[in-house]
């Protein structure tokens, strides 16, 4: 029944570095069924953050194309490209990257400035969006007031507040404890099994992989074989090791 | 406007940061709405006066005086309409400050009026100027600071004209009048009756300070200007003819050209402040970059980014620019009790309204150079930090 919401084909990317050209991501190909939860995995400077910023249409690749949900978006302009972008992606960082000058309620309206709603549905959509992290009662915080975890919900309510069908996470736990991190995986595990969230995440950490339906292995800006579970932190380990 | 609480919460971001830009912004502008009245005053904009009237002065020294029978002589002249003559009357009311908020003449009250048909003054008042000896008349303004009401004695303590009786004169406020918009000269005056004045002065009797009168044929002014002058050129007292607007704008051109320094000034300031804010401006883009890209990450278009960025300096320096103006203009209606110089200096609306395009070119020119960084911010650069 599923069917594939992303179809990365032959994506190259690389950056320049003055005069020298740094290759980045190769003649990558990738499927990404609607409905999945996949974990992206590998050692820093692999280009995950590259591949999630592509997915996500925050950059175009140098060659190749990215179709989602049967959009082409690397053929988008710019002004087509962040109009997507309010409407099909939600963002998640790992400093949450919220405004420090509004209230959580006022960060989680934000994408809703660019839609034609009132200011009364934008309130109530951004209520209900933190009501699904379980944080409506600090609607009136600031992010300073926030723990990081609380600050981590308020981003996933503001990724999730226009409902796109596709999540990209960069890390989202990776300045978390223990605890925090897995509540925030928690309410990703259920935006994606109860909400049917499309969800990519960038993480550095096996056991917040083990959250993910698939997990998939990026070196030198190459996917590689995924291993299977029970020995994803031996391999990542190994990777870190031959990155180095 | 969705985007107007996010620049104004951004404003709020640094509120040392920005208040100190703001108070600075505001004190160039308190600046300006003090200094601008200056620059109009000096720039001959201060009293509005009509073209067709003529002053006649002693032509070698403002000291000098006219013998009052010059008024008839050039009442009599080819083409002079309607003339009146007018004696600096001096003296105090009640003290040096309330004195100074306004002048007393002594006038020929039929005729006075005549050539200055900018003063309103109800029928049976002007009746009760022309047949009281003692009767006096002053401007709106002047009453109601004063709480000056007719039927009132009004006591002036001569300085130059003393009477019989000392120093001590009396008149009784016969009448009060309105200045028509757009020709103020006659404002802040006190006009005593002219007959009363002469007899009962002690010494100088029958010379006046000013011959004014109007033109019937405004292209014939300069040639009957010079048939006045010509009459007396070789009296005892030669007179010099000018219009007065020429008058009025000697008297100023006498203290050099203020109004330009006074601009020259004011530029400095703005050139400071200008190099202050567009500093802070681009120090407060550098600080939010990472936000700026959050916002375009989250779908706001380049074009935007860069009018919040632009509506944020074009707040701050609109509001300052308000604050700084309405006080100034604040301190010139109520700082005339202090320095009763400036009781007839108010901001007119075009100084409101340059005082208001200054601010926006400033917000341009601080503005514009961050909110276009803003706009080209490429989004993957920016997050990588
Ligand atoms: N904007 C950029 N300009 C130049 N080089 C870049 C840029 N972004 C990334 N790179 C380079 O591309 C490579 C991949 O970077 P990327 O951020 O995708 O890695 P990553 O896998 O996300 O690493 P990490 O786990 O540390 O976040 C790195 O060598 C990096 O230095
Ligand atoms: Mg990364």
């Amino acid at each position: 029944m599923s069917h594939a919401l992303i179809e990365v084909c032959d994506v190259s990317k690389q950056y320049r570095r003055g005069k020298i050209a740094v290759p980045v991501l190769r003649e990558l190909n990738l499927t990404i069924e609607q409905g999945d939860f996949l974990a992206l995995m590998g050692p820093s400077g692999s280009g995950k953050t590259t591949l999630l910023n592509l997915l996500g249409g925050l950059d175009q690749p140098n060659s190749g194309t990215i179709e989602i949900d049967g959009q082409c978006i690397t053929r988008l302009s710019a002004r087509e490209l962040a109009r997507w972008r309010s409407q099909q992606v939600g963002f998640v960082f790992q400093f949450y990257n919220l405004l420090p000058i509004l209230t959580a309620q006022k960060n989680v309206e934000l994408p809703l400035l660019l839609t034609s709603l009132s200011a009364a549905q934008r309130k109530f959509r951004a209520h209900t969006a933190l009501e699904v992290v379980g944080l409506s009662e600090r609607a009136d915080h600031r992010p300073s007031e926030l723990s990081g975890g609380q600050q981590q919900r308020v981003a996933i309510a503001r990724a999730l507040v226009s409902d796109p069908a596709l999540l990209v996470c960069d890390e989202p736990t990776g300045d978390l404890d223990r605890e925090s991190a897995d509540e925030i995986l928690g309410i990703l595990q259920i935006l994606n099994e109860e909400h049917g969230k499309t969800i990519v995440m960038v993480t550095h950490d096996p056991k917040a992989a083990k959250y993910a339906r698939h997990s998939l292995f990026m070196d030198k800006g190459e996917l590689v074989a995924a291993p299977d579970r029970e020995s994803l932190p031996g391999n990542a380990e190994k990777a870190k090791e031959t990155a180095l | 406007m969705k985007f107007f609480g996010l620049v104004f919460a951004s404003l709020r971001r640094k509120p040392i940061r920005t208040g100190l830009t703001a108070a600075s912004l505001m004190v160039a502008f308190l600046l300006f709405g003090l200094l601008e009245p200056v620059v109009q005053a000096f720039s001959g904009g201060a009293a509005v006066s009509s073209e067709n009237r003529m002053w006649v002065s002693p032509r070698h020294s403002i000291s000098d005086m006219l013998p009052v029978r010059y008024h008839q002589q050039i009442q009599r002249l080819d083409g002079v309409d309607v003339a009146a003559h007018q004696t600096w009357f001096g003296g105090v009311y009640i003290d040096a400050v309330s004195s100074s908020a306004f002048t007393r003449w002594a006038v020929t009250p039929r005729e006075f009026m005549q050539v200055n048909p900018q003063l309103e003054l109800p029928l049976e008042q002007l009746d009760a100027f022309i047949n009281t000896r003692t009767g006096a008349i002053v401007s709106r303004n002047i009453a109601e600071r004063f709480d000056m009401k007719v039927g009132d004695k009004i006591p002036i303590l001569a300085d130059i004209w003393h009477n019989e009786d000392g120093s001590q004169w009396e008149f009784d406020l016969v009448g009060i009048y309105d200045v028509i918009e757009g020709d103020s000269v006659g404002a802040n005056r006190l006009l005593v009756n002219y007959d009363f004045f002469d007899e009962y002065r002690i010494v100088g009797k029958g010379v006046i300070s000013n011959v004014v009168f109007t033109v019937a044929d405004l292209a014939q002014s300069a040639s009957i200007a010079a048939s006045v002058d010509d009459m007396y050129s070789n009296s005892e007292m030669e007179t010099l003819t000018v219009s007065e607007q020429d008058y009025l704008l000697n008297q100023i051109k006498q203290l050099g050209n203020i109004g330009l320094m006074v601009r020259a000034i004011m530029a400095a300031v703005f050139f400071t402040i200008l190099l202050l804010t567009a500093n802070t401006m681009s120090q407060a883009l550098r600080d939010r970059v990472g936000e700026l890209a959050v916002l375009k990450t989250l779908g706001f278009q380049d074009v935007s980014v860069l009018l919040i960025v632009l509506a944020e300096a074009l707040l701050l320096t609109l509001i300052t620019a308000g604050a700084g103006i309405g006080l100034a203009a604040y301190l010139l209606r109520f700082g005339e009790y202090v320095v009763p110089q400036i009781s007839h200096w108010s901001l007119s609306i075009n100084s409101v309204l340059l005082g208001l395009a200054v601010a926006f070119v400033l917000a341009l020119l601080v503005g514009l150079p961050p909110a276009l960084k803003a706009m080209r911010l490429n989004i993957a650069d920016a997050l990588q930090r």
